[in-house]
């Protein structure tokens, strides 16, 4: 887990994951060739945001946890 | 439909409310910027991102574009991903630098260049009025259709309600933002009205959604069933026309992901008003959850009105319509409130912020520049409040002007289209170092005209105010000028055909002019500092982060060697040890040139401690406890650390004067001290020594008193022989008398003078008693018997207060002075006749009141002393005569002080002595301190 936390922290991870988004979000992932994958497109264009957000929640609390320990190692004698 | 003036009172009583939560976040100063201090509302705030072209524009361009609405809120989160390091960046930036806005911020990395922040501010201003001006246009438009009566013709207040807006926007704006100037350009009321108003807006959308999508459908799937089945020409045609390219989705994407950021609002609220970097954390996740929210229903609401029959052209007011002709009219009116929220906060936040970088940074230079408007630096507030006024009715005029044109329904990406122009100066400003004030301004400048050209031109020309010629020809008939097919590109529609064109010669120029021309000094810096901001925010963090690589233990020895040279090895090694752990370092491998920096510091203090800091400080250089490269990377921290400090020489200079006068200073008052230290410790010794005399003394005198004490008892018996003696052989032998006399008379004296010792040395308790001198004295004076030769005056003062003191022993300072003056005047009696000179011996005893006390002078005019005897009289077993004890003076003086009185002592060769003796009228301890001196 606490690996896993590291990871998510990580700049480089940021980045990959900056990327994976824009893979997400663009072509030739996201096409509109065809009326009748509307419902499709939409559903996936919502749930790949939701998972995006979801990673970015878990990145926001592992910033968070390793600044918190971050303060208690600074307060510790 | 709803009543005009109840929706202008409900909308005016909205703006009253954040008016009142603005106020009380203000006033309640530190626990209200708590409040705004806080994630959440930095999240919230920057939702003023969604505009009311966002509210009502995003259901417009799905219903004729399809799913095109979302990358303008999928963009923003792919930027969102990188914040923690971009951010966090920009925001530290802002903090060190005080950073007011987003020209301020290019400005202040591009040598704090006027020209580079009067570039942005015109970019900032163009691109950002029309968008106010679309604001304005959606509160307007849909206030018409929330109040239009049935018979179609508009209330008065419909008609007049432009200005009405407009005149509110300007008050709530500047009562809410800019009320007094805040050098920090923070906002927290304002920005706490933004998160409500962000709230509503969402709370608003979510209710219009969830009605539309669930009320007057079955849900989503109902939805995209029917249109799946029956699906709406506009539907087909836009998910068939080149607008859903691939292309223009990226296109999309990224002027989106730019405009999160350097939209002057979003820049604004983002990075201006961050109170904590920290926030940026949660805003991560909450922002885009946020966007996710406001735009789950966007699609099923366009849909919904094409399935109910309404046009395409009337979609960007579906999100009202739907609910209004179902009949939902307090929905309508939240729905309006929503709408109002989104236009309001969009038209506060960035009226302010170019009002802001209008004043700062194209009106402030023209006042610098004509000195007849120097007077307006004093009037800055007001300057900002005419800036708000102006671009607010500016964004109103526009909207009258142009209207339904092109021009105004696309302002939206137009405007993102002007704001990715400042993407190349700020993100090469904070990761390329020579990114420079030249390129910056090449870059900007190129952008913005090629913006202008490509984009804004065009806008104008399908607007109708300019002819299309210039589109279709070209200028001049260059056909290769064409502003949408520049250069021949002709496979692109016209946003990407800008962004192309733009960004290639913003960012081509940005660079090549930082490479051609050279930073100054001062420029070097502020790269340095922008691009280390997030690992170097801090000089001294920055040089504590530098990278561990040197062998602690080579260090421990060379340390060891020298300190080996001055102490035994234990010594030495044990020494070593404590500078390890006075530096931090004790027990690591590998440590970084600033440890070592550290560690040398406190070998040589503690060599310094031994061998003076001079010689401390040769020993070690002697040692070469730095490599050559490690001294070279140690000048590195250094020069860092001074850029860090963002001194120019002379500052620097003046501050080590200043610093070295202090020491200067701190110097000579140690010195002063130690002076007094030394006075002190030479007071202290004297006092010692007299203590120590004084001991010495006492001890004698217990001695003396044995001595004298054991002495009396021969005497005695010699006395009682003598007169023994005398009675047997008086008269047989006249020698035999004359010897008998001589040895009863040096008996008397020998007890005499055991009787003086005896009394110096032991004295005897004080019996003070309160009484009159003069009958006392007189007693005394009556039993003396001097010489007959010899004149004793009295002149005693009948006005005597009484005084504490004792009779006895008074009676013996009495007799020793009237004795010393006998024996004075009988000396002086002696050497008058011998040279026959008229002598008359006189000794005058007199009393005077002396305050409380009484004054006793006893005066002869005797022999008299030299100065120098007169001064040592007083000195215990000091005397000039061959058979004096040398004790007459030291026992009045002795006796006088045991009173807590005075006594003082004038004489002069051949003319006389005078002894004054002062007794206090105060009652008399057994120490000798009167009563009333007693706490001294």
């Amino acid at each position: 887990m606490e690996r896993l936390k590291g990871l998510l922290r990580q700049k480089e991870f940021h980045i990959l994951l900056f990327f994976l988004s824009l893979f997400l979000f663009g072509w030739p992932v996201v096409e509109f060739s065809d009326v009748q994958r509307l419902e499709t497109m939409f559903v996936y264009l919502f749930a790949a945001w939701s998972i995006v957000i979801l990673l970015l929640y878990l990145v926001s609390k592992s910033l968070e946890e390793s600044d918190e320990s971050e303060q208690g190692d600074k307060g510790k004698p | 439909m709803l009543d005009p003036f109840a929706v202008i009172w409900v909308f005016c009583l909205y703006m009253m409310l954040l008016f009142l939560t603005a106020l009380w976040v203000e006033r309640s100063s530190v626990p209200g910027r708590r409040t705004v201090n806080n994630p959440v509302v930095y999240s919230l705030s920057l939702a003023v991102y969604c505009t009311a072209w966002t509210y009502y524009g995003s259901v417009g361009k799905a219903a004729t574009s399809g799913l095109l609405f979302l990358p303008i809120y999928l963009g923003p989160t792919i930027a969102i991903v990188m914040w923690w390091t971009l951010m966090r960046k920009l925001v530290r930036i802002k903090t060190i630098h005080h950073i007011t806005s987003i020209a301020d911020f290019i400005s202040a990395r591009y040598n704090k260049s006027q020209s580079v922040a009067a570039l942005a501010t015109v970019i900032a201003l163009v691109g950002t009025t029309p968008y106010i001006a679309l604001q304005f246009k959606a509160v307007i438009s849909t206030f018409g259709i929330v109040t239009a009566s049935e018979a179609g013709e508009p209330s008065w207040i419909g008609m007049h309600l432009g200005p009405i807006v407009a005149g509110l926007m300007i008050v709530f704006t500047i009562i809410l933002g800019i009320r007094r100037l805040d050098p920090t350009e923070r906002h927290p009321g304002l920005i706490m009205a933004v998160a409500v108003e962000c709230l509503v807006k969402l709370l608003a959308f979510l209710a219009a959604g969830v009605f539309v999508t669930y009320f007057m459908f079955d849900g989503f799937g109902d939805i995209f069933k029917r249109v799946l089945e029956n699906p709406p020409p506009v539907v087909v045609n836009a998910w068939a026309s080149t607008q859903s390219s691939p292309v223009m989705w990226t296109t999309y994407l990224i002027l989106a992901m730019s405009a999160v950021m350097f939209l002057p609002r979003q820049f604004h609220v983002a990075v201006v008003e961050n109170f904590d970097e920290k926030h940026i954390r949660t805003a991560m996740w909450m922002f885009p959850a946020y966007m996710v929210l406001i735009n789950i229903f966007v699609f099923p609401i366009a849909m919904a009105g094409l399935l109910s029959g309404y046009s395409a052209s009337q979609a960007d007011t579906f999100v009202l319509a739907l609910p209004l002709h179902a009949g939902q009219k307090w929905l309508s009116l939240l729905v309006f409130i929503g709408g109002g929220s989104a236009a309001t906060g969009m038209i506060m936040i960035s009226s302010i912020t170019v009002a802001t970088m209008i004043t700062n940074h194209l009106l402030l230079p023209v006042v610098g520049w004509v000195k007849q408007l120097a007077f307006l630096r004093r009037h800055l507030l007001k300057c900002r409040w005419v800036a708000v006024a102006g671009v607010i009715f500016i964004g109103y005029w526009f909207e009258r002007q142009v209207g339904e044109s092109y021009m105004l329904v696309n302002i939206g990406m137009i405007s993102f289209a002007a704001t990715l122009q400042f993407a190349p100066a700020i993100l090469g400003g904070i990761f390329w170092r020579r990114g420079n004030m030249a390129g910056a301004l090449m870059g900007l400048g190129a952008g913005f005209v090629v913006w202008c050209y490509t984009l804004l031109l065009p806008a104008f020309v399908r607007s109708g105010w300019i002819s299309d010629s210039l589109l279709n020809l070209g200028p001049w008939g260059l056909s290769f000028l064409k502003p949408e097919q520049l250069f021949g590109v002709v496979t692109v529609d016209p946003l990407t055909h800008t962004l192309l064109w733009s960004m290639l010669f913003n960012v081509g120029l940005y660079m090549l002019g930082s490479l051609y021309f050279t930073q100054s000094a001062e420029e070097q810096s502020l790269a340095e500092d922008f691009v280390g901001a997030v690992t170097t925010s801090r000089a001294l963090s920055r040089s504590g982060q530098r990278e561990s690589y040197i062998d602690a233990d080579a260090k421990r020895k060379l340390i060891e060697a020298l300190l080996s040279l001055y102490f035994d090895d234990a010594e030495a090694a044990s020494m070593t040890e404590k500078c390890f752990q006075a530096a931090g370092i004790s027990g690591r491998e590998r440590i970084s040139i600033v440890d070592l920096a550290v560690l040398h510091s406190e070998v040589e203090k503690i060599l310094a401690g031994s061998i003076g800091a001079a010689a401390a400080y040769k020993a070690l250089t002697q040692a070469r406890v730095f490599t050559p490269g490690e001294a070279r990377e140690l000048s590195e921290v250094y020069a860092e650390i001074l850029a860090g400090l963002k001194v120019n020489p002379k500052d620097l200079a003046r501050k080590i004067d200043y610093y070295q006068e202090r020491e200067a200073l701190l110097t000579h008052y140690a010195s002063e001290l130690e002076q007094k230290v030394k006075e002190r410790t030479r007071d202290l010794e004297a006092a010692q020594e007299e203590l120590i005399k004084r001991e010495r003394l006492s001890v004698l005198g217990q001695l003396t008193a044995i001595v004298s004490h054991e002495l009396r008892n021969p005497l005695g018996v010699i006395r009682s022989s003598v007169y023994y003696l005398a009675r047997k052989l008086s008269g047989v032998e006249e020698k035999t008398d004359k010897h008998l006399g001589r040895i009863e008379q040096q008996v008397g004296l020998c007890d005499s003078i055991i009787g003086e010792l005896l009394e110096y040395t032991r004295g005897r308790r004080s019996a003070a008693v309160q009484g009159e001198i003069n009958p006392w004295l007189e007693e005394i004076l009556d039993q003396m018997t001097p010489p007959e030769s010899v004149t004793l005056e009295r002149s005693l003062s009948p006005l005597l207060p009484m005084v504490s003191f004792d009779p006895e022993k008074m009676r013996r300072v009495v007799i020793n002075l009237v004795e010393n003056a006998i024996q004075a005047v009988a000396d002086r009696q002696a050497l008058a006749s011998e040279l026959d000179g008229p002598y008359r011996p006189r000794i005058s005893v007199t009393t005077a009141p002396d305050g409380n006390g009484v004054c006793i002078q006893v005066a002869d005019n005797g022999t008299g002393m030299n100065a120098q005897t007169a001064r040592h009289s007083f000195e215990p077993l000091f005397t000039t005569r061959a058979r004096g004890t040398g004790l007459g003076l030291a026992i009045v003086k002795k006796i006088v002080e045991e009173h807590g009185g005075r006594v003082y002592l004038s004489s002069e060769p051949n003319v006389g002595t005078t002894v004054t003796v002062m007794v206090s009228g105060e009652p008399v301890s057994d120490d000798g301190s009167t009563m009333r001196s007693a706490p001294r």
